[in-house]
């Protein structure tokens, strides 16, 4: 579903991203580890077709994300690391407008049950997004993917500030996409999620996909060490 | 499909906005206030245009016996009628003056303004529509959009937006008619109660097709200012840098172009002063025939040239009284003399109007009010028509004087011959008609044009930034 070939994008003579290939299957949560600088975010950028390419080709679903900018963009949902909502509507009327964007109509209802699925409190859905905390601006994040039938997920950090509680909700909701069928791409700092939540971890430095593990095979401790001495390079 | 819900989102960010319903609600009050103004001053103006018309018709038909020379010196009033468009858009009119003095051998000038009759400090921002907005709806709609698409780049929303599909132009598409409807809320109420007013009043359809008009005028404006808010927004790295950008074309636009070219117009192109004005009148009335003066060299020879037409030796031998006969041929002089040096005065109102008109390339706001002004029928143009008109009223009205002094004053005199209320009755009366046309000179179309072309302009700008600002990095 997500396909990176020997994907590259170099900014002003400095390598982003170096002759990167990556391929996310239908119910997967691939977790992207690195330090700032790493790569991750501006991968997630070749994928949304924000930024062009230098070489290679960046595919979901197998589109080229820049020749089918439209279809691609259809088939996934991006959650940043701070998901900007519009603060003076609700989360029923946000996700009403961005469901709107892809063309789906939704009632206050079917908003309502879709935001009930991403385990927003019902008290939430008809406040202003103004008084929401981060963890329930996701979690409408997630209601749009879940609403717009997302067959990818890309993630940039999305766990970052939260608590503890929220993010495992958060996990839990990842969990629960991939067993819906979909793929996701996480870019993260966080070690122990990745290993919690995803199906298989890549750690990138400088650039370079420099290892790639199956997040079973491994524990804590393992993932921390390697991911270290990647760092050390 | 996505450009409306943008929009939509738009609109329903705007009315959510307390800062942006606060300021809409004092436009709504400042639009009320200043149509209520506008209704109370037209009404007590039409009340006083009736009178004072009634007043002047009476003093003369009821002058008493008199010699008709006499009457013509004893004169009337022409009276300006108030436009009911200036309830919108006074322009002009109340520094114009709204009565003529007629009499014999003299075309006066317009007096009585209602601006001599107010403090400085009301001269200085009368509130009225078109002062709104000219002014304020630019200030609001600067005010309202001007993080409009740069704060969508500030908050992240940008990229979360663009990983829907949304393209830069759908995006500014939408917010430009967001804002669009925003404008058409505070607008709208106007426009009816415009046309509730006008449907209330005694005018005809004319008047409500000008309103239109002129309503139309103001949205190209509005237009104008929104795709520039826009384009400013989208272009701009900070909403700070945006907001600057768009007050300082505000305060350039409204306040320092239109000022800065009244000084240059006044300057290049000055008006004489009265005094010099009716001296140069003098002069020029010495080398022609006076009508009080039988034995000028004029007089004389204008005398022998109608002997010998009429093959007699004596003036008291012709059929008619002479003097009547000298009295409107000085009168007719006089009028020609008079027409040229009010022409020089009108072909400087002209170049100072042409003036306005180019300078309007640097402000829209100049373009708009003359455009509004000529509508509504309040502009220089609407004044000089109905002083032209005044003016062919006092001829006639002498020359029905003269002809009652040529064919019924007995010899060659006028002293002794005196007519009375019948007569005065029977003189022909003044009731200024406003033109049908809309326009009444083409070069008031030039602002209108010059309006549409700030509006295609803005719009191409804005196209230019989306474009710009499209491509992937």
């Amino acid at each position: 579903m997500i396909q990176a070939l020997k994907l590259s994008k170099t900014y002003n003579g400095s390598t982003a991203v170096n002759a990167l290939d990556l391929h996310i299957n239908k119910s997967e949560i691939y977790c992207l580890l690195g330090a700032n600088g790493a790569g991750k975010t501006t991968t997630i950028n070749l994928f949304l077709n924000l930024t062009a390419p230098s070489s290679g080709i960046a595919k979901i679903a197998g589109l080229d994300v820049t020749t089918n900018p439209l279809e691609t963009k259809q088939k996934l949902t991006y959650i940043p690391e701070n998901l900007m909502l519009y603060p003076k509507l609700t989360g029923v009327e946000n996700l009403q407008f961005f469901c709107g964007l892809s063309g789906i109509k939704l009632n206050d209802k079917e908003a309502e049950i879709y935001l009930k699925e991403s385990g927003l409190q019902e008290d939430a859905r008809h406040k202003r997004v103004e008084n929401y905390s981060k963890g329930m601006r996701q979690k409408v994040g997630i209601a749009l993917a879940i609403a717009r039938s997302s067959e990818v997920l890309l993630l940039d950090e999305p766990t970052s500030g939260l608590d503890p509680a929220a993010s495992n909700d958060f996990a839990n909701l990842l969990t629960d996409m991939k067993e819906r069928g979909a793929a996701i791409l996480m870019a993260t700092h966080d070690l122990f999620r990745a290993k919690e939540t995803g199906t298989r971890i890549g750690i990138m430095n400088k650039g370079r996909l420099v290892e790639e593990l199956k997040a079973e095979d491994i524990t804590h401790s393992d993932l921390e060490k390697i991911y270290l001495n990647h760092m050390k390079e | 499909m996505v450009v409306l819900s943008i929009a939509k989102n738009e609109l329903k960010k705007y009315v959510r906005d307390n800062v942006v319903t606060t300021l809409g609600i004092f436009l709504l009050l400042l639009l009320s206030v200043s149509v209520y103004t506008g209704v109370t001053y037209y009404k007590s103006m039409a009340e006083q245009h009736a009178i004072a018309e009634e007043v002047a018709r009476i003093q003369w038909e009821n002058q008493g016996e008199k010699n008709p020379h006499s009457a013509a010196h004893y004169g009337t009033f022409a009276f300006k009628p108030v436009s009911i468009l200036s309830v919108f858009d006074p322009g002009v009119d109340k520094y114009t003056g709204v009565s003529i003095f007629l009499e014999a051998h003299r075309q006066n000038f317009a007096a009585n303004s209602i601006a001599e009759d107010k403090d400085s400090a009301r001269r200085f921002a009368e509130l009225t529509p078109s002062f709104i907005f000219a002014y304020l709806f630019p200030l609001f709609l600067i005010l309202a959009g001007f993080r409009s698409v740069i704060s969508e780049k500030e908050s992240g929303m940008y990229r979360f937006l663009k990983s829907q599909g949304v393209t830069n132009f759908q995006l500014v598409s939408g917010k430009t008619l967001g804002l669009w409807g925003i404008l058409i809320l505070l607008f709208l109420p106007f426009l009816l109660i415009g046309i509730f007013f006008l449907m209330l009043t005694d005018s005809s359809q004319n008047d409500v097709f000008r309103f239109l008009l002129t309503a139309g005028i103001w949205l190209i404006y509005f237009g104008i200012i929104i795709n520039i808010t826009i384009a400013v927004s989208a272009w701009v790295k900070s909403s700070g840098s945006a907001m600057i950008l768009l007050l300082t074309l505000w305060i350039l636009s409204t306040l320092l172009v239109p000022r800065l070219i009244t000084n240059l117009a006044t300057n290049i192109y000055p008006v004489p002063n009265t005094s010099d004005f009716y001296q140069a009148i003098r002069t020029d009335l010495l080398e022609g025939i006076d009508g009080h003066n039988p034995y000028s060299e004029h007089s004389a020879a204008f005398r022998d040239s109608i002997l010998v037409a009429y093959g007699v030796e004596d003036v008291s031998e012709l059929p008619f009284n002479f003097r009547g006969l000298m009295l409107q041929e000085g009168e007719e002089f006089e009028k020609r003399i008079y027409d040229h040096h009010f022409a020089k005065i009108d072909a400087i109102h002209q170049q100072q109007i042409g003036l306005f008109t180019v300078s309007s390339v640097l402000s829209p706001t100049l373009a708009a009010r003359l455009s509004s002004m000529a509508i509504a029928g309040t502009d220089m143009h609407a004044f000089n028509h109905f002083t032209a008109d005044a003016e062919e009223y006092r001829i006639s009205l002498m020359r029905e004087l003269n002809m009652d002094l040529k064919l019924n004053a007995v010899g060659d005199r006028v002293v002794g011959y005196t007519t009375g209320s019948d007569f005065f009755a029977q003189n022909i009366s003044f009731t200024y008609e406003r033109p049908d046309r809309v326009l009444l000179d083409r070069s008031q179309l030039s602002p209108i044009l010059m309006l549409i072309f700030w509006f295609f302009l803005s719009a191409v700008m804005l196209i230019v930034v989306t474009k710009r600002s499209e491509v992937v990095t």
